[in-house]
């Protein structure tokens, strides 16, 4: 995958019109572990599969709360994702304590953008090494957005990201249309059909690997407890 | 410039006055001239002075030192304008009391302004966390300034941290931030009421400027001096010949009604404690902080 001269920085375009310190930013979201999100129209949930660095250590969290409203999972580097987050957390109370309200989704993800895209434009900094799946509720509804290391965003029904996520991409397509309408119970068990999808025989997918969090028209982002995320994963099976 | 820095006009806020406000206290002299003041000095010294030169240094002098003692002749003074005052008083009372397990916060709900009512139907309590109050008299819109400081902070604690913090930690990050503002105070006169790490019951007071003191039950506002000696007299039991305490909850929460009923009677700016809503209380107030 070494394209030669034209890698070493965001300063320099490949003959192809790339910027391939970009695309290898972008690889490094491909290798993290699998994080997906879906949404109905009161409902948005997040499911991700934690990775353990070794047998000896814990499993990496990889989903955040960013607000009452709004919360994220990642894939890639999450030292990466802890400093978009930290970013993130400040805006939303700023405008806050500005404001009064919650801060608006798609503007905050508007900002994630700004700070990403400056980052490839420039010789001497990196781009962030990860892609955001956030999900959040504002006056227009429920969000699920996806963020770039190119400066990109996107906003889905339901998308996945990182490693093997087209095998959960795959049953996404295939099953999005019952979303909207569906009980958060459902939503979820989608969630991890989708997940277990992307999961190969030797990983754990077990209470201590899941993460699931959602945030509602009503309800404020939680995620759930190892106990709640058990008795889904008991649910699955049946 | 040395004579600006002391020069303040006369107050004109009725409130009492606190460490904070003692600089705007000095008064202006009654010596009318500059012609006056000197030959009052200069006889002082009991000659009349041949040289010039001389004259100007002691007169000079002279003026420095009653400038420093706070008297200036009226025409040395800038022109007194009108000042903007940036403070008022709104807020009534606010009562906290500890127990055994237990914390009871009190305030009134009338928001005031000189003679007038501006609201019936504010809370002067916000929860900061879920074991914590905090009950504020003084300025309304520096009591919300410096709540939503309060509630951004502990909103950065929580994610740093990963719990609530204490509500020791708590009164902490009340005292320094009251401190942070030691040269333009926040106008608030503040209880922190909640539950310590053992689950019993912590009352914290404070002056403006951040001085924390933890008490087994404190009293803010304008009725503070109405309320303070009889819950003295009632929970302490001074100046009791003989004193049996408040048994329960139930006996301390009347007490705070009748206490509120009685500085109500009194104190323009307290109002009752109504136990369930006033039907003129329908509409509920758009306040940010009210109940």
């Amino acid at each position: 995958m070494i394209k030669g001269v034209y890698d070493v920085d965001c300063g320099t375009w490949s003959p192809q019109g790339k910027l391939i310190q970009v695309e290898y930013a972008m690889e490094a979201v491909k290798q993290g572990s699998i994080c997906l999100g879906l949404k109905s129209q009161e409902y948005a949930v997040l499911c991700s599969l934690k990775r353990a660095p070794s047998e000896l250590s814990s499993y990496m969290d990889k989903t955040f709360k960013v607000d009452d409203h709004m919360g994220l999972s990642m894939a890639g580097l999450t030292a990466d994702a802890r400093s978009l987050c930290k970013y993130m957390r400040n805006e939303c109370l700023n405008y806050k304590y500005n404001y009064e309200v919650a801060h608006p989704v798609e503007r905050l993800i508007f900002k994630i953008a700004e700070k990403s895209q400056k980052k490839t434009q420039s010789v001497s900094t990196r781009p962030y090494g990860v892609g955001l799946l956030v999900i959040g509720v504002d006056q227009t509804g429920t969000h699920l957005f996806e963020t770039c290391p190119s400066g990109n965003f996107y906003e889905y029904n339901a998308y996945s990201i990182g490693a093997r996520s087209q095998a959960a991409r795959t049953y996404l397509e295939n099953h999005f249309q019952k979303f909207s309408k569906a009980s958060l119970e459902r939503l979820i068990l989608h969630g991890l059909k989708a997940l277990k999808g992307a999961v190969q025989e030797e990983t754990d997918f077990n209470t201590r690997s899941v993460e699931i969090a959602f945030v509602g028209l009503k309800e404020n982002f939680t995620t759930l407890k190892e106990d709640q995320v058990d008795s889904y994963l008991k649910k699955l099976a049946d | 410039f040395f004579f600006l820095m002391i020069r303040r006009p006369p107050r004109s806020t009725q409130s009492r006055s606190s460490a904070a406000s003692d600089v705007y206290k000095r008064q202006v002299s009654t010596q009318s001239t500059w012609g006056e003041f000197f030959l009052r000095n200069l006889n002082r010294k009991g000659r009349m002075f041949r040289d010039e030169r001389r004259d100007k240094e002691v007169a000079v002098e002279e003026v420095f030192k009653q400038a420093s003692l706070g008297n200036l002749p009226a025409t040395l003074a800038p022109v007194e304008h009108k000042q903007f005052n940036p403070y008022t008083f709104n807020a009534g009372s606010v009562v906290a009391i500890a127990g055994p397990k237990f914390c009871l916060v009190a305030g009134d709900t009338r928001l005031s302004e000189g003679y007038s009512i501006l609201s019936r139907n504010t809370s002067k309590l916000v929860p900061l966390t879920a074991d914590t109050y905090i009950a504020t008299s003084g300025m309304y819109a520096d009591f919300i300034g410096l709540q939503k400081v309060l509630k951004a902070r502990i909103t950065q604690y929580k994610f740093n941290i990963g719990r609530e913090p204490t509500t020791e930690s708590t009164a902490q990050l009340l005292s320094h931030t009251l401190y942070g503002k030691r040269f333009f105070p926040f106008y608030t006169f503040n209880l922190i009421a909640g539950l310590d790490e053992n689950g019993d019951g912590a009352v914290y007071g404070y002056d403006a400027i951040g001085t924390i003191n933890r008490l087994p039950y404190a009293v803010q506002g304008s009725g503070k001096s109405l309320i303070l000696p009889i819950l003295d007299n009632e929970i302490q039991g001074y100046n009791k010949v003989k004193h049996t305490p408040p048994q329960d909850l139930n006996q301390l929460q009347e007490l705070i009604v009748d206490v509120f009923t009685s500085a109500a009677e009194r104190d323009i700016y307290t109002c009752l404690l109504y136990t369930s809503p006033s039907p003129r209380d329908r509409q509920k107030s758009r306040m940010p902080s009210s109940a």
